[in-house]
């Protein structure tokens, strides 16, 4: 698959053609993992919640219309599919964290700490900052993912900026 | 009045570092930052912050992830790829349909042509006869010259034998009530075995649409 062709990856998915919904998950499994790994604090809700929205995304594939990227439209189901397993189970987040570190060497204790405050934080406040630092979207994105404007991200990254940084604040004094 | 302007710039300071300003409030900043230690200090405050947030890192997805979603698709891939491959189904069904029609049409057409079989019964009923062409319809005439079975059945009177010719013409009920008996018999069977491969093939049919009715469900 030198040559990705995307729109016809997603015809054949739509058609429900496994090979393509295979590469749809090779592609974006790592991006949706990592979301779910952050929102979630563990990693067995993590790939629960990976798998969850990769067969969400393959039942409704058909409803896709292109309007927007097939990694926002992922990534607004990664996100429904957290904050609703967060609402389930709300404690999920806030015990028993599990977060490690990957295969690059890192100073592990600060990047739990950065973990634990974020656990710490409403869903949506962690969800913003996850989208906005972790994996570095707009402003723009973020709205449509979220489904809010984009005045309603600039605040609500406010918000949750200043928090984290009181509770870093507040975890290194 | 720089009270106010460090509050104004201590909000506006995350956005300045996603660079996400218009130049002239970016300037702005840059002036005021120049000219104020506090507000510097807390600069460099969020740019710890956004360095912690940005510096957590990515995780690779677990190999076996495509196995666990994939034991939940093959029924969605086979309904999607029997959906897209229906239209073999419709010249089965209408095939189904024909092949029904055809068999109730059979046995319709058995039942109101002259049967074969009941050409055979009636050569059997029937009285051994000279005329080999004339099978089909018995011959009440002959029938009452026909050897009765008096030696062998003494205790029947001679009066109810001979003074009545129903009594002579016995054998002819006998070979029209059977005959018109077994007809019957034969009708009755042949609907009832219409009437069941009709019912077998609604049966198939129905399984057949409750099948397409419960993929499409799905």
């Amino acid at each position: 698959m030198a040559d990705l062709n995307w729109e016809e990856i997603i015809a054949k998915a739509k058609e429900g053609e496994e090979w393509a919904w295979e590469e749809i998950f090779l592609n974006y499994k790592d991006m949706i993992f990592n979301v779910c790994y952050r929102i979630s604090g563990r990693r067995e809700d993590a790939e629960d919640w990976t798998q969850e929205t990769f067969l969400r995304a393959f039942s409704s594939i058909r409803g896709f219309r292109g309007e927007s990227s097939l990694s926002t439209w992922l990534y607004r189901i990664a996100v429904n599919v957290c904050l609703g397993n967060l609402r389930r189970k709300p404690t999920t987040s806030l015990d028993g964290l599990e977060y490690k570190l990957g295969n690059e060497e890192r100073d592990d204790d600060l990047v739990e700490e950065v973990q634990r405050v974020l656990s710490q934080m409403p869903p949506v406040y962690r969800t913003l900052l996850i989208l906005r630092h972790f994996e570095e979207l707009s402003y723009s994105e973020i709205a449509e993912i979220m489904n809010i404007s984009i005045g309603g991200v600039k605040i609500g990254l406010h918000r949750a900026r200043k928090k984290f940084k009181e509770k870093m604040e507040d975890l290194e004094r | 009045m720089k009270k106010l302007n460090c509050e104004k710039i201590e909000d506006k300071l995350p956005l300045y570092l996603e660079r996400e300003l218009s130049q002239g409030e970016a300037r702005e900043i840059e002036e005021h930052l120049l000219a104020c230690a506090k507000c510097r200090a807390l600069l460099k405050e969020w740019e710890r912050c956004f360095f912690l947030l940005g510096n957590v890192p990515r995780l690779e997805a677990p190999l076996h992830l495509w196995q666990s979603i994939r034991a939940h698709l093959p029924r969605r891939v086979k309904r999607k790829v029997f959906l897209s491959r229906r239209w073999v189904l419709v010249p089965v069904v209408a095939l189904l349909l024909i092949v029904v029609e055809l068999a109730i049409l059979h046995h319709f057409r058995l039942l109101f042509a002259p049967p074969i079989a009941e050409r055979s019964t009636a050569i059997m009923f029937s009285p051994p006869s000279k005329e080999p062409t004339a099978p089909l319809l018995p011959k009440p005439m002959p029938q009452p010259t026909r050897p009765t079975p008096q030696p062998s059945r003494p205790k029947i009177s001679p009066p109810s034998i001979a003074g009545s010719s129903v009594a002579k013409a016995q054998p002819l009920p006998s070979t029209t009530t059977p005959e018109g008996s077994g007809v019957e018999e034969m009708i009755v069977k042949r609907l009832q075995m219409a009437l069941l491969s009709a019912q077998s093939a609604e049966n198939s049919l129905e399984r057949v649409f409750k099948t397409l009715e419960g993929e499409r469900e799905f």
